[in-house]
């Protein structure tokens, strides 16, 4: 399969300094990142366990809201307590 | 750049958790009719939520490999700010003032929000509020729902940058 993907100039200049470094075409190199790409589980793949553990939690949406502001506040409080 | 949007804290941690409460925000990212605002801040929150030992204890289902996937993910789809200037300052919530200082900086459009102390920050005459509509003067705060709906509709072309 041929794809033509856009990408910025940005990209493009650093696609191409990596695939010199690498001493392959930029082309091949861009192919095989492709393939490591999808090799790999997806976010959403990887997330579902997760999800399905939060829906199946008895927890209704302000529940699981107010579970995770409780973490974001002790993040916070953490923070605060031993500032870096 | 199209519309330039700061989401906060919370809709990270509800489209990790349950991603149908903010399907259409996150999913005007990918379709890119918004540019997400991220800072290193608030990247790093995200991250030590989900990875804090309360949570894992509770959801253990979510491993460090999925945490470090959404982290790459949203942060693949957003324009970064390493270095933000402090220059807004809320006395009675400063743990928000990060979130405001990006979205002065990244002059966006719309601060997406669930909070009801933020929401309702657009709307006082508070001292807070009052800095922060000289500070941005542009940035509307909006609940995600309402965002959505705008979305939707189709956002005026006078938004986009």
């Amino acid at each position: 399969m041929t794809l033509v993907i856009p990408v910025s100039s940005d990209v493009e200049s650093k696609l191409r300094e990596r695939a010199a470094a690498e001493g392959e075409d930029p082309t091949e190199y861009a192919a095989r990142l492709l393939a490591q790409a999808v090799s790999r589980p997806s976010v959403e793949q990887l997330l579902a366990p997760f999800r399905k553990q939060v829906a199946d939690s008895g927890m209704d949406d302000e529940q699981v809201d107010e579970f995770f502001r409780e973490q974001l506040d002790a993040i916070r409080r953490d923070a605060k307590a031993n500032p870096t | 750049m199209s519309i330039p949007v700061v989401y906060d804290t919370m809709l990270f941690l509800q489209a990790a958790s349950r991603p149908d409460r903010t399907h259409a925000t996150f999913r005007a990212i990918r379709e890119r009719s918004v540019t997400l605002c991220l800072s290193a801040r608030l990247l790093a929150e995200v991250r030590d939520v989900l990875t804090r030992a309360e949570v894992r204890a509770k959801f253990h289902a979510l491993v460090p490999e999925a945490v470090d996937a959404f982290i790459e993910d949203i942060a693949g789809l957003a324009s970064l700010y390493d270095v933000i200037p402090a220059v807004f300052a809320w006395p009675a919530h400063p743990d928000d003032d990060h979130v405001f200082d990006l979205a002065i900086h990244a002059r966006a459009r719309y601060l997406v929000t669930w909070e009801t102390r933020i929401l309702n920050l657009a709307t006082t005459a508070s001292p807070a509020a009052q800095t922060l509509r000289q500070l941005a003067p542009n940035l509307a705060i909006i609940n995600p729902k309402a965002f959505a709906d705008l979305i939707r509709a189709g956002l005026p072309d006078r938004e986009r940058s």
